[in-house]
């Protein structure tokens, strides 16, 4: 017999299963949600589950709304794949959160460049109506990362003003006072003197006689680039959705970038662990580091020996008519997302605890200088107020535009970067030129690919 | 029935659904994203992108590098630690196995971290030496971790295969006057060569899959001039960073194409069928 019952039997089984899963994602996916009575906030950052813990505010929006706040950590990897995933079912669920904190670098992820409505484009809920109501100031430069199509779909809960951590011991030893070099080829002629002076007086380290570099960053990757693009106010992909790889500005960078990176240049990548840029200050294998503000706080805590042995100083700039002497790096947004369970709660939950906050210092402490922070130990950095430094640069931030190929877009450039750096400086400009136009057509086909996908 | 109904259902909902929602989205496009009251259409356009694909290719040809050195070395390694196993006292035999499985036991990532700490960038004498940093060591760095997580427990399965052999075989050849090496080449191997095959393809597989190791050690980002650009490694900046599932789903179904091209072709060059027939 051709189709005995033992052979259909399987067939029927799995067709049913199909069928149920279907009918069962189908039952989850429209029924009403229940009651949940919780509030519940997704969160990446350890230290902002004992802010929310701690606030006020949060007693003050449990006893408007009647809803408890409840964190839930994860890390920004989870939970922008949770999160994505679940704004891609395109409907309510109990699985959204209310409110949601995102990393700045992953905000893109939600932004289609096509897109001409950007309700449709964008799983998260506008704020337009929110902000206008509202006389909170916010960074503009900030809030300007969290608009796509006019519209601002996420409040920046931080700014994180980039700034250079320096050892003036080392420095003035080598007869450098690194605070004149206002400029990036100052500040690589002053590194590049004190690294010749610091070879013939080099440390020693665990019997290893090491020799000594200026400046610690990461070198395959366009972290610093991307800062110092940000400087100038560049993005790789602008506003309009367009490559800027070819831009003269970028080609500056990258021709400055692969210089500082050059193996006789003025940079050490830094070392594996969490804390290596703490460390190789402290031992002094390399004299200044680029900081965030964040940076600045976990120094006290990670170097206590360098107490009294550090200055900081704000960005040296390749343009001093047209950048800033600052810069920014990464960042927080809160968002809601479109299908959260009670808009008009997780409005009120933003309103009450960052637009209308009398305690924006503590709720904020973590990482965040729009509002003024909590004082750090003055004598650390050598009774330099680094915290009226840091506010005062982190009003001149200049905006970064942000976009779902933005990704792509900083791996094309720290390629050519990469590959710039062991050129001759001579031949270094043409070839740019050439890589960066290549970049520039590989990066518009993708944007353009993603155009055409939708259209 | 209702014993198989619970496994069926999980087999469906963690298997089946997923394939088939990845198929959908590979193979469509959607007017708008997600939240277009459009419905999506069938679309070939995310494989029309792929092969064109300058990453993708770049992943393709580092995945299938890695894939490439590390069974040209896991196996030979293995086969060579489990016949010296042979000679090991079997009193210090389960000290031994345990020390051969540990290395596995630790998970990627672990190991990722560990490597970090050896070949993490350190400058001496005056000059920059980062091995991190320089994409000529990447594929080595990568292959010399892998094997020295999967050489052990390798060599533990093929030394089980081993002593299964039928010890008057060996008793046999060297009544013959075979030395080690000849009885290695002409009874051991033979005996084990359907296991080795078996590992083989297995290494292959998972090789391709490479994804804990470069991300542990160079971020989220390619490595230096995207030598650590792994196929699982740019799905995963397409899919979740970027955030296009339906160009990430496209780059999983050529992958798993491609993976099955190269099983297909070891299976037939290596004669894994026959043999297990056998």
């Amino acid at each position: 017999m051709l189709f005995s019952a033992g052979k259909i039997l399987p067939i029927l089984l799995l067709l049913g299963v199909a069928a149920f899963v279907l009918l069962a994602s189908r039952l989850i996916g429209s029924s009403t949600l229940s009651q949940r009575p919780d509030f519940i906030v997704w969160t990446f950052s350890p230290d902002r589950v004992a802010t929310y813990r701690d606030s006020i505010d949060v007693a003050k929006f449990k006893s408007i709304t009647g809803r408890r706040v409840f964190v839930r950590l994860m890390s920004p990897a989870v939970l922008n794949l949770k999160l994505g995933s679940l704004i891609d079912l395109d409907q309510p669920t109990d699985a959204l959160p209310d409110a949601v904190e995102i990393e700045l670098s992953y905000l893109g992820r939600y932004f289609a460049e096509n897109e001409t409505d950007a309700g449709s484009a964008v799983g998260l809920l506008p704020l337009d109506d929110l902000l206008s109501s509202s006389d909170a100031t916010l960074s503009p430069a900030r809030l300007e990362n969290c608009r796509f199509l006019n519209s601002v779909f996420a409040l920046p809960l931080d700014v994180h003003p980039v700034t250079i951590t320096y050892r003036p011991d080392l420095f003035l030893a080598a007869g450098i006072d690194i605070e004149k070099a206002t400029t990036w080829p100052m500040f690589i002629a002053a590194c590049q003197a004190y690294q010749k002076s610091s070879d013939k007086n080099t440390a020693l380290t665990s019997g290893i006689r090491i020799g000594r570099r200026a400046l610690g960053v990461q070198p395959f990757n366009s972290e610093l680039a991307m800062m110092i693009l940000n400087q100038r106010g560049i993005s790789l992909i602008d506003s309009t959705g367009k490559s800027r790889l070819k831009d003269q500005h970028v080609l500056d960078v990258a021709s400055l970038c692969a210089r500082i990176i050059a193996s006789d240049g003025i940079a050490l990548a830094h070392g594996a662990a969490d804390d290596a840029w703490a460390s190789d200050l402290a031992s002094g294998k390399v004299a200044a580091i680029v900081t965030p503000d964040w940076r600045a706080q976990q120094l006290t805590r990670l170097a206590p020996e360098l107490a009294g042995k550090v200055r900081m100083m704000p960005l040296p700039v390749l343009d001093p008519l047209f950048d800033v002497p600052t810069s920014t790096w990464g960042g927080t947004v809160i968002a809601i997302p479109l299908h959260a369970r009670s808009t008009t709660d997780s409005l009120t939950f933003l309103r009450v605890l960052y637009l209308e906050s009398q305690q924006p210092s503590e709720l904020l402490s973590a990482n965040t200088a729009i509002w003024p922070k909590q004082p750090l130990a003055d004598a650390f950095f050598s009774g330099q107020d680094i915290c009226q430094l840091q506010t005062m640069l982190a009003a001149r931030v200049k905006p970064r535009a942000t976009s779902s190929n933005a990704v792509i877009a900083q791996s094309l450039l720290a390629d050519v970067i990469w590959r710039a750096r062991e050129l001759a400086e001579a031949d270094r400009g043409q070839w740019l030129i050439k890589a960066l136009t290549d970049a520039d057509a590989e990066l518009s086909r993708r944007i353009e690919f993603r155009q055409r996908q939708s259209n | 029935m209702l014993f198989v109904f619970l496994p069926v259902v999980l087999f469906g909902t963690v298997l089946v659904y997923p394939l088939l929602r990845g198929t959908y989205l590979a193979f469509s496009s959607p007017h708008g994203e997600s939240f277009s009251p459009n419905p999506d259409r069938l679309s070939l356009i995310n494989f029309q992108f792929l092969f064109s694909d300058r990453l993708f290719w770049l992943a393709a040809a580092n995945t299938f590098g890695f894939a490439l050195l590390v069974s040209l070395f896991q196996i030979p390694l293995a086969l060579i630690l489990a016949f010296m196993l042979r000679s090991i006292r079997p009193a210090v035999m389960p000290f031994v196995r345990t020390a051969l499985l540990s290395t596995h036991l630790v998970g990627g990532v672990f190991v990722g971290l560990m490597f970090l700490q050896i070949v993490s960038p350190s400058v001496r004498a005056g000059a920059s030496f980062d091995v991190l940093s320089d994409p000529r060591f990447t594929l080595l760095i990568l292959c010399t971790i892998t094997l020295w997580t999967t050489v052990g427990i390798t060599a533990l399965h093929l030394q089980s295969a081993m002593r299964s052999i039928d010890p008057t075989l060996y008793d046999s050849a060297r009544i013959d006057g075979a030395s080690g090496t000849r009885q290695f080449w002409h009874v051991t191997l033979p005996a084990v060569r359907g296991t080795a095959c078996a590992l083989w393809l297995a290494g292959i597989i998972a090789s391709a899959q490479l994804f804990e190791l470069p991300f542990v050690l160079y971020g989220q980002t390619a490595g230096p001039r995207g030598s650590a650009l792994t196929l699982v490694m740019y799905l995963f900046q397409t899919g979740f960073a970027s955030g296009d599932l339906r160009y990430a789903a496209a780059i999983a179904w050529v992958m798993m194409l491609l993976l099955l091209v190269v099983s297909v072709a070891f299976v037939r060059v290596s004669g894994l069928a026959r043999t297990q027939t056998n």
